[in-house]
């Protein structure tokens, strides 16, 4: 399996896709980072912050998400090489949980300009705001922007990167069994799409409902796990990581389920 | 122990009630290149998948180098390299990077290799060109260079020969045959090309609606191949009926010229032309004749229907 994940982070080192994803992101972060720092100070219209929201994290993963597990995966059924990796020795326990771990590095690595601008940005000590629109980094950002930063702080804030790389490559965990039983990139970018906008509808349907809001906060998806700043416990990062975790073990199950007996062309 | 790199006993595969592949029981030893001639849709690149663990069988079982089971065939198939329908490679990539990534994955530390096998198939003056570039012919040359890493034990390979310049199919020839006689390495080829796979192969499996109808050596192949006897008479129609019910064979083919080749009887010619002549048919021609691995394989799959 460790062979499988080398070979795919070779891959992913020579694809020109994932260098283009990461050159949007850049510059996404930092058209984020530049219009929650001019809103609040009133550069720009408040109203703005709608657009704001498309370069945030949570918007650009969600469309890139879906891309980056097409090159990936429904790539690698197009150019045979998972057909080769089985006809080879590998089992297809072994095919699925590489992939899921390529995609988690692979989405880490995307969102990675989000999370050193948003350290960056943190650390001007300016303050930033996008009302109520902000999720993920860019919650972080308008969150903790203009607090004065104690050395524990910066620790913490480290950590809440780490978790929150963690939540977003669990939600985009669903996109294995989707491009593993489609094999198509752009039924995985459409759905995925769609899902994350049901995502946001649930959440809403999860504040108004007690047993709906428990039921959805067990995936990375509900409760706060994308709302994360200096306030939140300890406690409360943990249960972030194991639900993610948690979430990813049930998405890569499903998966092998779907793969194990599935016939390739 | 066992001297056979495959067998398989009743491999069976039904889809959706369609059966692709009918109690097929072959065996393959080293040292050997097998032809698998078959039609389109005969079921040549589906025994292939089933070979390569990229479809499971109905019934009947799959033993590779002794052994079988599901566990025990992924270990053993660590030995096989495979070229299936179309070659597998990554577009994006150099042929060099491309062995590269294939080498990592299969856990090969010989970096070497990888000039080694460009040099072997004729790609190694390709340098900075992506894959997705190279002509047909190119890119079966990097199939082959894949499946061929790590000294697979058994080779499989659907149409390798598919877009490749008569230069080249003399260069995959001669790569074939050295691979099997040099490392005693089993192949198993499908082509269409069947005079090219005449001079490839050392043994055939033909292969006809999932049935194989016949696995046979050159040299039965050969003997088979050059006799029959050739019969000219201006009522074929009449005389294929009277080989039927008179002499009891089908093993005939109605050719478009309108003359017979007669691939039974061979040391019975004088019975033959008693029976014609009794009939009232007029032979215009009746001699023994060779054949080609052409006219063969359409005489076993069910004569003239399927030429």
């Amino acid at each position: 399996m460790l062979n499988l994940i080398q070979a795919d982070l070779y891959k992913l080192r020579k694809s020109r896709a994932i260098k283009v994803l990461l050159a949007m992101t850049t510059v996404s972060a930092t058209v984020m980072a530049v219009m929650a720092y001019l809103i609040p100070q009133g550069q720009i219209d408040a109203s703005m912050t709608g657009i704001g929201f498309m370069f945030s994290d949570m918007n650009m993963i969600s469309i890139l998400g879906g891309v980056i597990a097409g090159i990936l995966i429904c790539g690698d059924f197009d150019n045979k090489t998972i057909q080769d990796a089985i006809a080879s020795g590998f089992g297809r326990a072994a095919i699925v949980i590489g992939k899921a771990a390529v995609l988690g590095v692979a989405v880490a690595l995307v969102l990675l300009p989000y999370a050193v601008v948003t350290a960056v940005a943190l650390g001007t000590g300016h303050p930033f705001g996008m009302e109520n629109v902000a999720l993920g980094f860019l919650h972080l950002l308008t969150a903790e922007g203009g607090s004065a930063f104690a050395a524990a702080d910066i620790w913490k804030t480290v950590f809440i990167i780490l978790t929150l790389l963690l939540v977003y490559a669990a939600q985009l965990s669903i996109c294995v069994p989707l491009a593993f039983l489609l094999r198509k990139p752009i039924f995985v970018v459409a759905i995925y799409y769609g899902f994350s906008i049901l995502c946001a509808q649930l959440m809403r349907l999860g504040d108004g409902s007690h047993w709906f809001g428990s039921l959805f906060s067990s995936t990375p998806y509900g409760g706060r796990h994308a709302f994360m700043s200096l306030e939140t416990g300890a406690g409360d990062m943990l249960a972030t990581a194991v639900v993610s975790f948690m979430f990813m073990i049930v998405t890569t199950a499903v998966t092998y389920a779907a793969f194990r007996r599935a016939e390739l062309k | 122990m066992t001297s056979h790199v495959l067998k398989t006993n009743g491999l069976t595969k039904r889809y959706r009630g369609f059966v692709a592949l009918r109690d097929v029981s072959i065996a393959m030893e080293p040292g050997k290149i097998y032809g698998l001639i078959g039609q389109n849709g005969a079921g040549k690149t589906t025994l292939m998948r089933l070979l390569a663990g990229l479809s499971f069988p109905t019934e009947g079982s799959i033993l590779l180098f002794g052994h079988g089971g599901e566990r025990a065939l992924r270990e053993e198939r660590k030995r096989l390299g495979c070229m299936i329908e179309h070659p597998g490679f990554v577009p994006h990539m150099t042929a060099q990077e491309n062995l590269t990534l294939y080498r990592t994955m299969r856990g090969i530390p010989n970096k070497e290799i990888e000039h080694e096998l460009l040099e072997l198939v004729g790609l190694a003056g390709t340098g900075n060109k992506k894959a997705r570039n190279f002509s047909l012919g190119m890119k079966q040359r990097l199939g082959i260079a894949i499946a061929l890493l790590g000294n697979p034990e058994l080779l499989i390979l659907d149409e390798p020969i598919n877009g490749l310049d008569p230069l080249g199919v003399i260069e995959i020839r001669n790569l074939l045959k050295k691979l099997c006689e040099e490392r005693h390495m089993a192949i198993l080829i499908s082509s269409h090309n069947l005079p090219e796979l005449y001079q490839t192969a050392t043994d055939y499996i033909i292969i006809h609606q999932g049935e194989i109808k016949q696995t046979l050596t050159q040299e039965q192949l050969d003997e088979n191949c050059k006799h029959h006897i050739l019969i000219g008479c201006d009522q074929p129609e009449k005389l294929a009926g009277v080989l039927e019910t008179q002499l009891n064979t089908t093993k005939f083919q109605v050719m478009p010229d309108k003359t017979v080749k007669l691939y039974d009887y061979l040391n019975r010619k004088d019975a033959v032309a008693r029976t014609l002549f009794e009939n009232g048919i007029v032979a215009t021609k009746f001699s023994i004749e060779g054949d080609t691995l052409e006219n063969y394989f359409i005489s076993v799959i069910g004569g003239e229907r399927h030429a």
